[in-house]
Order: structure tokens, then sequence, then C-alpha cells
């Protein structure tokens, strides 16, 4: 009874983890073509071309991203942290006057209350001490609670502000009856944060490097 | 052979899972805002219940009688799990207009009332005849449900505007909020009730109360 019903937890344990490694890069290429490119273009309007195609109400993003393509690139821009195994992909953003990289963002992770929260953070290339602004991507969220960290109302918030007074306690505030969601963003926030001030002369490096190359 | 097209056309009308047994509501009510969003999660239907009664058929003689329910479960629920990741790595819109009802087909009583009341029983080809027909009996019905509230509620059909741009602008937003699911489930069942009553010439009338 018991080897019957551990030999077949045990085969499909075994599928399923052979099937996410498969499904692994296409869910990433998903997830980048549907959380965070429309987070990249909602959050820096004004350095991408308004899509001629865009009418409302039509699935067509209001913005297009022109030649870049983050889905594709994505490979070239991972970051890697030394003496950690996974690699951060980084998108830049680059200013439409003179093709120069004008911000960076990346995902960062917070638990909330269905699972991570992802958040994209975002910093200026040539401004110190400043954040971009956030969008929120990936989330199981409560549809209606959890959910309306995703609204303007509070990603807003975060838009060109000092890191000071990016955090929950010193002037953001939560969205009320969603503590967890928020906390949730925070902690995501923090850790991207953190992350911005050690490498952020690294990450900066590593994008200089490519454009050079380009040239 | 005449025994699988009976198993297999059982769950298109005689035993049509919503609307005859009443079964899986859940979903039903929950994913058919949209005539796609009641085609997905249906086609998600027919991948698990079809391959959950397959595999389970072909290993009813292997499964002690004690824990048979633990094991269609651990099935059931590899195989939700298998259509979530897919969902989510080819078709990432339709998975996050789905949401939590993917993986809450593990306890769709469709799955394991099929596994229970026939996969564990019966031969692997009609148990798949059986999965087949149920689940498409299941897309079916999620579908025009889908479809009709989609009409109504927001003036399309699959995306395609049906009723002109003037009712698309002021559209009749009650039937694709949570109690026009229940309105919609009402008034197709009564019709689904009344097409089952008439005498289609068989003569003799069904007596009454005998539905």
């Amino acid at each position: 009874m018991i080897v019957v019903l551990s030999i077949i937890a045990g085969l499909s344990g075994l599928g399923l983890s052979a099937l996410h490694e498969i499904t692994k890069l296409p869910i990433e290429e998903q997830i980048i073509e549907y959380e965070i490119k429309p987070a990249i273009l909602k959050l820096f309007k004004d350095q991408f071309e308004k899509n001629p195609e865009y009418e409302e109400d039509s699935d067509k993003p209001e913005y297009v991203f022109g030649e870049y393509n983050p889905v594709e690139e994505r490979e070239k821009y991972r970051y890697k942290v030394e003496g950690e195994d996974t690699k951060k992909t980084i998108f830049p953003i680059r200013a439409k006057s003179d093709g120069k990289l004008y911000a960076v963002a990346f995902e960062s992770y917070g638990v909330g209350y269905g699972g991570p929260v992802g958040v994209l953070v975002s910093f200026y290339a040539n401004k110190d001490g400043l954040l971009a602004g956030i969008g929120i991507t990936s989330n199981k969220e409560t549809k209606g609670i959890g959910s309306r960290v995703t609204e303007p109302a509070f990603t807003e918030q975060f838009r060109d502000i000092k890191f000071e007074s990016a955090r929950l306690d010193s002037g953001i505030d939560a969205v009320a009856g969603a503590t967890v969601s928020s906390v949730a963003v925070d902690t995501a926030i923090g850790n991207a944060l953190a992350f911005w001030k050690e490498h952020k002369d690294n990450i900066i490096d590593l994008f200089k490097k490519s454009d050079k190359e380009k040239e | 052979m005449s025994r699988l097209v009976k198993e297999f056309t059982k769950g298109l009308w005689t035993e049509l899972p919503p609307f005859k047994l009443v079964l899986g509501l859940c979903p039903v009510l929950a994913v058919t805002k949209t005539a796609t969003d009641g085609l997905g999660m249906g086609a998600a239907v027919i991948f698990v219940l079809t391959l959950s009664n397959f595999l389970i058929s072909l290993i009813r003689k292997l499964i002690p009688k004690k824990v048979r329910i633990a094991c269609f479960i651990v099935i059931a629920a590899s195989l939700v799990v298998t259509v979530e990741l897919l969902l989510q790595a080819y078709a990432y819109p339709l998975s996050k207009s789905l949401g939590i009802f993917v993986s809450l087909i593990v306890v769709n009583c469709i799955i394991l009332g099929r596994a229970e009341a026939f996969a564990s029983k019966n031969p692997v080809h009609l148990s798949v005849a059986d999965g087949l027909g149920m689940g498409i009996g299941f897309t079916m019905s999620l579908t025009v449900l889908g479809a009709l509230r989609e009409a109504f509620g927001v003036g399309t059909i699959f995306g395609t505007t049906i009723f002109g741009e003037g009712f698309k602008a002021n559209p009749f937003t009650f039937m694709v909020e949570a109690p026009g699911a229940f309105v919609c489930l009402g008034l197709l069942l009564a019709v689904m009730n009344f097409i089952s009553r008439i005498d289609w010439g068989k003569r003799e009338a069904l007596p009454d109360g005998d539905i």
C-alpha cells in the first residue's frame, strides 16, 4: 500500500521536475514579454516611440521598444554576482535623444500573501541616490485586495524619489487593507536598493563596455 | 464498439457534467467571463481528465483499495501542474486570466468523480472515451456559457464585436459579474431541461416529476 503510493508520488515528482526544467526558458521569455516589457514602457514613456497602431481598447501597447528587444537581449545583460549561482538579468533603458544608457531596471522579489511578488525597480544611470520608479510584475495577490499594489495610486509614489524616502516607514503610504502585499513590495525595494548600492558601478560598466563594442 | 461510442457520447448530452450532473460548478461560474477563457479552461480540463482517466485505468489493478483516493489525487495534481507550466510557457495571457482556477482542477469533482466512478472500474479504451466525452461536454458548456455572458456583458464573442459599437459602448455588464453567472447558468439549465422534456415524437409523455 505504502509502496504503491510512494512509487506513484515519486514518478510524478520526477516527471514534473523534468517538465519544470523544460519550461523554464519559455516561461522566462513570456514573463519578460507580458510583465516586464509593459512595466518598462509605462515607467519610461518619454524614452520610447509612440506606437502608430495604438488605439484605445486594443491590446497593442501605447509605446513601442523599437530596435531594443528585451527578450532576445536579456542574455547579453546577465549580471553575475560573485558567490551566487544565479545571474541577475538587468534591463537597460537608453535615452531617446542620444542612445546612451539612461536607466537600468531589474526584478526583485518580496513574499506576499500569495507567493512571491515581483517588482521591477529602476534606477537612473547618471543620477545618484534617485529611484526612477517601480512596476509590479508577476504576482498572485488576491484580486481586488492585495492586487491594489499594482495600481498607479501605489506605484507612482516611487517615481523620482530619494532612496531614503522610498521605504514604508519613511514617506511611502501602504495600501490600506493590503499590508502584507505592501510590505512584500517594500521588502523587494529594500533588496533592490541594497543590491544597487553594492553593484551599481559594475552594472553600469557592463553596459558601457557593450556600448563601446557596438561602436 | 457501440459501448465505446456510448461512453463517449454520454458526456455530450445525457450526462453533460455542468448541466445534467451539475458537477464542477466552481470553474463554470468563475471563468466564463469570456468565451476564450471558457474554451481555454475546457481544454485544460479535457487534457487532465483524459490523461487521468487513462493513467488511473491503466494502473487500476495495482492501486490498493485503501489509498485509491490519494493515488487519484497525486495523478490529477501532477497533470494539473503540467497544464499550469505549459500554459505559463506558451499561453501566458490565458494562464493569467484563468488564474487560480487551473490549479483548482485538482479538486474539481469531475476529475475525481470520473476516476472513482468509471476509470477505476473499466478498461483503458472505455475510460479514455469517457474522459474525452466528459471533457468535451464540459468544454462545450463552458464555451457556450462564456460566449453568452461575453455577448451580453461586453458585446463581443471571442473578441469580435457582434451587436455593433453602440451596444459595446454601453453593454449589459451585469452578465460578466458573478451574479450574472448564476442567472445565466440557471436560464441555460432551464432551457436544457425544457429540451429534454420535449417529447420528440416518442408518443409517451414523461410522467410529471420524473426529471
